[in-house]
């Protein structure tokens, strides 16, 4: 260490220049931020941010000047309305605000002339990672955001050291130190910090580029989502899960039909709100029927940015968020816009509906009268050839078993007639042609009957045992009414394809070219490769804790954790517990921080030559005050000559490696280390 | 009423903030004591979140809205997180002065309206180390330093002075926001470095006053100043403007010039040569003279009420004479 003569003082001066380190951060920071948003961006907003950090270079190195104030307002204003052309009436979406943030970023980096003025992009670097959140919260995402705050806060400190710091690193170093120590503060407080439901609710972003089911069925709907390999929800079943031919997740009932297209018809009937108590319901809701056992599971549900819930039917859920309406679709209050879990229990074996004949199974014969002629006449031919309508749906499943009837994802087109042609022309199709296909001839013959989508089986993880349903799990089928027996499911897909039931479309659609087509890169298709496949099995089990434990920790977890640790939940208890935990975690930092570890200082040929002096004390003969290393090998080796070829060496190597050179060579150290670690003297 | 009030409330509010800094500057005199060397702890250290700080905790709070909003789990994590990082700063910050040796050198004196320089020496003991820590007194600018390998730095600073006497540059400010910047760790420390202050010189006529003086009846001795007369051997006390530098250079010995003028005239410089004036004022001329008579190479004598200093010239002189016209009449003013 030495002593510095010519300190030059550094005077602060009005004139704030921003240090480079602080500069290199700063830019490193900003793009870091905006990258993970660029696929979501309009290309000619990443284009602005871009040029903006480009001119932000630029005039650093000087090539560039300032822009000047009418430059300035002349972008803004193109900017504004560039935003309000690209996002019109969604102006207030996440998304238009996310764009706006990120352009007042990279534009406030052309004029940072004070610090405050570089505290602000810092600030706003740190509140934009939030909408980042907003978008995906998935472990990749979590890392690469722990990543960027390192980051971040490195700009944030390196605007605070002296100008003479020249090493970036250290300043990452000691980010990354501040940012570790903070974890256990931070585990604290999402443990025990109570949470607070939504002030108001977020006006929607676009529903851009999510896939998945919609509102609507016509022909190849469903098909389209097979390309992908998306995670639609993931389930977790307590107890034991019902066979894999039941796993029918029942998600939207389309009544009605156009000749093309089934939608789903308003009901007049009032929904049942699944929150109320058992005294507050509607007759159609209490007199459903459940038999047998109930499954019991758990959903995590990806956003839709929709409102309906998968559920087995017939769900029995307890949730005031949840409405459940006559044609037994459940939906969510508010359109999912979030990850979403619920618990539900389910009856498989039910009776809905059964004994009154109304308005809905009145609605559910209507069909449009001026196409599809061929499959009228034939519908009515064929229900004159059997006794009941139990019967003909029979006979109709028997017509799809027998005849040449081809599942595929890759259908010709229809025409006017989609079920004509497709009865009797092209005879291939997905599973909503043949949902389509059948309620159309139930409904020709005056059976009560509609279309139902959802998605069908799921993929189990052998590691955690939970089914992850993925978007081409997609799936449609039929529901006809039965006198007396109600509302029963009959899947037309499972008499021409039965492995597509038993064992998935993973199974069933395996050569098909365009399963899964969008997924090119993704482990997804390697599942032939055991390796890979037990892989991407244990990733999803991973992904499953964190979507479980971390994202859905949630003010009933939190209570259940409080309850288990300190009883009864009263406000004071959270109060003092928060209080009291952030105070413990607190001390233990500061103590690691202030620790003062005299070992530690000395160089590491010191440390080990005491170690070894703290072995011959052991065998009672310690160093006396004063004793030069050379003194203490001479007493040693009259008092015991036999130990002087252990003694004497290590002396040597000592005295060479604390005073005889200035850098140790490591090996050497290492060496030096390993022969005290090692020695035994007999006496 | 009102407008009788309005006034009234400015004094009050005047009062009350006089009052608030002179309890304030009692209580860190008493809590932190003048010392020559000061080691700051936790006695002496003061730290509160800024207002970079408090902008910070905003922030964090428009985060914790978001998160609450759109119900992300890992925006919470996030914004705890940086929680953290706030409380930790605090600590953070008080360990970046913590251990710190502080004292301070007075530099040269000066003359009053000039800026007195203040040598302050940063030292740590053990392996802590310490960046940007800034000093500054009262009116000086701030000097910041780092301690990484160093294990001393001195910081010179630069105080304005008024008055002449020894000058008490106030209270030393050492302070940092190292490493985050929303928090400021401070100190106030008197490390009881005084500076002597001469008074602002004051020109004027020195022919006339000379003239008038009747028992003196020299009158053309500071004109003449400018004839060569002679070398004489270099004596200590000589003024260093008159060594004949030319002669040493050349390797001849250290001579001094000797002025037609310079020899043999005494000048009494006295008190009641203005006595139309009042103290400071007689000072800052007597002042004056006193530099120009030392510029001149003349020797003088200095007459002041209660203090007489016999004619003579040199640099021990010279500072003798300026520092009995900064202390004349200060009984305070004696170092302590």
């Amino acid at each position: 260490m030495s002593k510095s003569k010519a300190a030059t003082p550094v005077i602060s001066g009005e004139n704030f220049q921003i240090p480079r380190i602080a500069f290199a951060w700063l830019l490193v920071s900003v793009v870091a931020v905006i990258i993970v948003h660029v696929s979501r961006l309009p290309i000619w907003l990443t284009a602005m941010c871009a040029l903006c950090v480009l001119g932000r270079v630029l005039i650093w190195q000087g090539r560039m000047s300032h822009p000047g104030n009418r430059i300035k307002l002349a972008v803004v204003v193109l900017m504004v309305v560039l935003i309000i052309i690209q996002f019109g009436r969604n102006v207030l979406s996440t998304d238009a605000t996310v764009g706006v943030l990120l352009i007042g970023i990279t534009l406030k980096l052309l004029e940072m002339h004070r610090k405050r003025d570089v505290l602000l992009v810092i600030y706003l670097c740190y509140f934009t990672l939030v909408a980042e959140f907003i978008y995906s919260q998935s472990i990749p995402i979590a890392f690469y955001t722990v990543v960027t705050v390192v980051i971040i806060t490195s700009a944030l400190i390196s605007l605070n050291q002296s100008p003479q710091a020249q090493r970036p690193w250290r300043t990452a170093k000691l980010a990354a130190i501040i940012l570790a120590q903070s974890v256990p503060l931070m585990a604290a407080c999402f443990l025990l910090f109570p949470r607070i439901s939504p002030l108001w609710s977020m006006p929607l972003q676009s529903k851009n580029g999510v896939t998945g089911l919609s509102d609507s069925m016509s022909p190849g709907d469903i098909g389209e989502l097979a390309r992908s390999a998306e995670v639609a929800f993931r389930v977790k079943f307590s107890g034991e899960a019902p066979d894999y031919s039941e796993l029918y997740w029942r998600a939207l009932t389309l009544d009605d039909f156009n000749g093309h297209q089934w939608r789903r018809g308003l009901t007049l009937d009032m929904p049942q709100f699944l929150g109320s108590n058992p005294a507050d319901t509607r007759p159609w809701f209490r007199d459903m029927e459940y038999k047998g056992r109930a499954v019991q599971y758990n959903v995590i549900l990806e956003p839709t940015y929709e409102n309906w819930i998968y559920t087995l039917a017939l769900p029995q859920i307890h949730d005031e968020r949840m409405l459940m309406g006559r044609d037994l679709q459940v939906n969510s209050i508010r359109r999912i816009t979030q990850r979403y879990t619920y618990d539900a229990r389910s009856t498989l074996d039910y009776r809905a509906d059964a004994d009154d004949e109304g308005l809905s199974q009145r609605r559910a014969r209507r069909l449009p009268s001026d196409s599809n002629q061929r499959s009228f006449e034939f519908s009515t031919q064929l229900r004159k050839t059997v006794p009941s309508d139990e019967a003909y749906v029979q006979a109709v499943l028997n017509h799809y078993r027998t005849e040449k009837f081809y599942y595929t994802l890759s259908p010709r087109k229809l025409g006017n007639n989609p079920v004509d042609e497709f009865l009797f022309d092209t005879r291939e199709g997905f599973c909503e042609h043949y949902a389509s296909s059948f309620t159309f001839l139930m409904r020709a013959a005056g059976i009560p009957a509609r279309v139902v989508t959802g998605y069908m089986g799921g993929e189990f993880n052998p590691y955690d045992s939970t089914l992850t349903v993925r978007q081409y799990d997609a799936h449609a089928w039929s529901e006809v009414w039965i006198a007396g027996k109600g509302w029963l499911r009959v899947d037309p897909t499972a008499a021409v394809a039965p492995q597509r039931i038993s064992q998935g479309s993973n199974i069933a659609l395996k050569q098909e070219k365009e399963f899964m087509n969008n997924e090119i890169f993704s482990l997804m298709r390697y599942r032939d490769s055991r390796l890979l496949n037990d892989l991407r099995l244990q990733l999803e089990m991973m992904d499953y804790a964190w979507n479980r434990f971390v994202l859905n920790y949630n003010q009933d977890m939190q209570f259940q954790l409080f309850n288990s640790l300190f009883g009864a939940v009263t406000r004071l208890k959270i109060v003092l517990s928060v209080l009291g935990f952030m105070l413990v975690v607190t001390l233990f930092v500061v103590l690691v921080i202030f620790r003062k570890s005299a070992q530690s200082k000395l160089p590491p040929a010191t440390r080990y030559y005491l170690d070894f002096c703290d072995y011959l004390a052991r065998l009672g003969f310690p160093r006396r005050i004063g004793e030069s290393p050379l003194q203490y090998l001479e007493r040693m080796s009259r008092q015991h000559p036999q130990w002087r070829p252990e003694i004497e060496p290590i002396t040597r190597d000592f005295i060479h490696l604390a005073y005889k050179t200035n850098k140790p060579d490591p090996f050497l150290l290492q060496s030096f280390q390993r022969r005290v670690r090692r020695v035994r003297l007999l006496s | 009423m009102q407008i009788a009030a309005a006034p009234a409330r400015t004094t009050l509010r005047q009062m009350l903030l006089r009052a608030w800094h002179e309890h304030f500057g009692n209580w860190v005199e008493r809590r932190i004591p003048p010392a020559r060397n000061i080691v700051l702890d936790h006695r002496n250290i003061f730290i509160i979140p800024n207002k970079q700080g408090l902008g910070f905790l905003l922030v964090l709070g428009l985060m914790f809205i978001g998160a609450v909003n759109y119900e992300a789990s890992l925006a919470f994590a996030l914004v705890f997180l940086l929680l953290g990082v706030f409380i930790l700063s605090i600590f953070y910050t008080f360990r970046n002065l913590a251990g710190l040796h502080l004292s301070a050198v007075p530099g040269a004196s000066v003359f009053a309206g000039e800026k007195a320089e203040v040598i302050v020496i940063l030292t740590r003991h053990g392996v802590r180390r310490y960046e940007n820590v800034q000093v500054s007194f009262k009116g000086s600018r701030k000097a910041s330093c780092d301690l990484l390998e160093a294990t001393e730095q001195r910081m010179v600073l630069y105080v304005p002075t008024s008055q002449r006497g020894y000058f008490d540059p106030g209270r030393l400010v050492v302070e940092t926001v190292f490493p985050l910047g929303i928090c400021r760790a401070w100190s106030l420390l008197d490390l009881q470095s005084r500076t002597l202050v001469y008074p602002c010189p004051v020109e004027c006529d020195l022919d006339w006053i000379l003239a008038n003086q009747q028992h003196s009846g020299n009158t053309t001795i500071v004109r003449g100043n400018d004839d060569f007369h002679g070398l004489r051997d270099y004596r200590t006390g000589d003024s260093l403007k008159h060594v004949a530098w030319k002669i040493l250079a050349r390797g001849q010995g250290m001579y001094t010039k000797e002025y037609s003028s310079n020899i043999d005239e005494k000048i009494w410089l006295r008190w009641d040569m203005f006595a139309d004036l009042g103290t400071e004022a007689r000072l800052a001329r007597l002042c004056w003279c006193v530099i120009k008579l030392d510029t001149a190479g003349i020797d003088f004598g200095l007459e002041l009420p209660g203090l007489r200093l016999s004619p003579a010239k040199g640099q021990v002189h010279y500072v003798q004479a300026l520092q009995a016209l900064a202390l004349f009449g200060l009984s305070a003013g004696l170092p302590p």
